[in-house]
């Protein structure tokens, strides 16, 4: 089994794939913002990183350990949101653009410590220079001769 | 970690964390979920932010209103306390019908004037 969670197109991003079982919410504000989940026998946490309120979000999916499964489901409050901090560093993530609560795109992102407002960052600037990179590639298919004839 | 839900008295307020930018939520954002979120007690900007959004610090963009909860369940919505790990004083607020357009302003007209996070001075 992948470190990385499988995620898929138009999945809701608290279950990001039809294969995903949903274990235990942690936090909920209008719609679910994190928890755990399992894919095969992986526990996974996923957990909004921005975007709480609005259409458009960011997620990140983290695969832990039993040790960091058994702390997230035994704290509250700021000790949760720092066991999170600490579950989304120092590994490979998928992190996952969602618009209107729907899984759009997403990167495997090599996080370290920098915490989840970089990670997002990071993971922007990722998804940005892909997207460009796409449509120039598009641009390109679309002057090809064969088309201009047409 | 389960956490007992408590009742939650009449004349308790509840608080709606919400952004000048996208303004309050009065409805379900998505079908598949059956109601709207809040935080018991009257929290400061910053406070219910801080149960909400993972990241960044509290802006003029963080605001909050108010509600007493006798006031949303004479208007029949359901208030319940329903903790989550990530934030102890959630509160589910449910509408036993379709949450329509009228709904909606009913819910609104529960709630005070926004409070605005401010960086000096006032609530914070």
């Amino acid at each position: 089994m992948s470190d990385l969670l499988l995620p898929e197109q138009g999945a809701r991003p608290w279950l990001p794939a039809s294969n995903v079982t949903a274990l235990t919410t942690l936090n909920q504000y209008d719609i679910p913002l994190s928890g755990l989940i399992q894919q095969g026998e992986t526990v996974f946490l996923y957990t909004c990183l921005l975007g709480e309120l609005e259409d458009q979000n960011v997620w990140a999916y983290s695969r832990l350990s039993e040790a960091e499964v058994e702390g997230l489901n035994s704290l509250l409050d700021d000790e949760l949101a720092a066991a999170t901090d600490d579950a989304l560093a120092d590994r490979m993530l998928v992190v996952a653009v969602a618009s209107d609560h729907q899984l759009v795109a997403w990167l495997p992102i090599d996080a370290g410590i920098e915490g989840p407002l970089a990670l997002a960052k990071r993971f922007l600037g990722h998804m940005a220079a892909r997207l460009r990179e796409t449509q120039r590639d598009v641009e390109t298919l679309e002057s090809q001769p064969e088309l201009a004839s047409r | 970690m389960e956490i007992r839900p408590r009742e939650i008295a009449d004349d308790e307020y509840v608080s709606q964390y919400g952004s000048q930018q996208r303004g309050f939520q009065d409805r379900p954002r998505i079908q598949d979920t059956d109601g709207l979120s809040g935080i018991l007690g009257e929290l400061t900007p910053a406070e219910a932010r801080r149960r909400v959004r993972r990241v960044g610090a509290p802006t003029g963009d963080d605001g909050v209103r108010y509600a007493r909860v006798g006031d949303l369940r004479a208007a029949y919505f359901e208030v319940r306390h329903t903790p989550w790990p990530g934030n102890t004083l959630h509160v589910s607020i449910r509408y036993p019908s379709e949450w329509d357009d009228a709904v909606a302003g009913t819910f609104n007209r529960c709630f005070s004037d926004p409070v605005w996070h401010q960086r000096t001075g006032g609530r914070a």
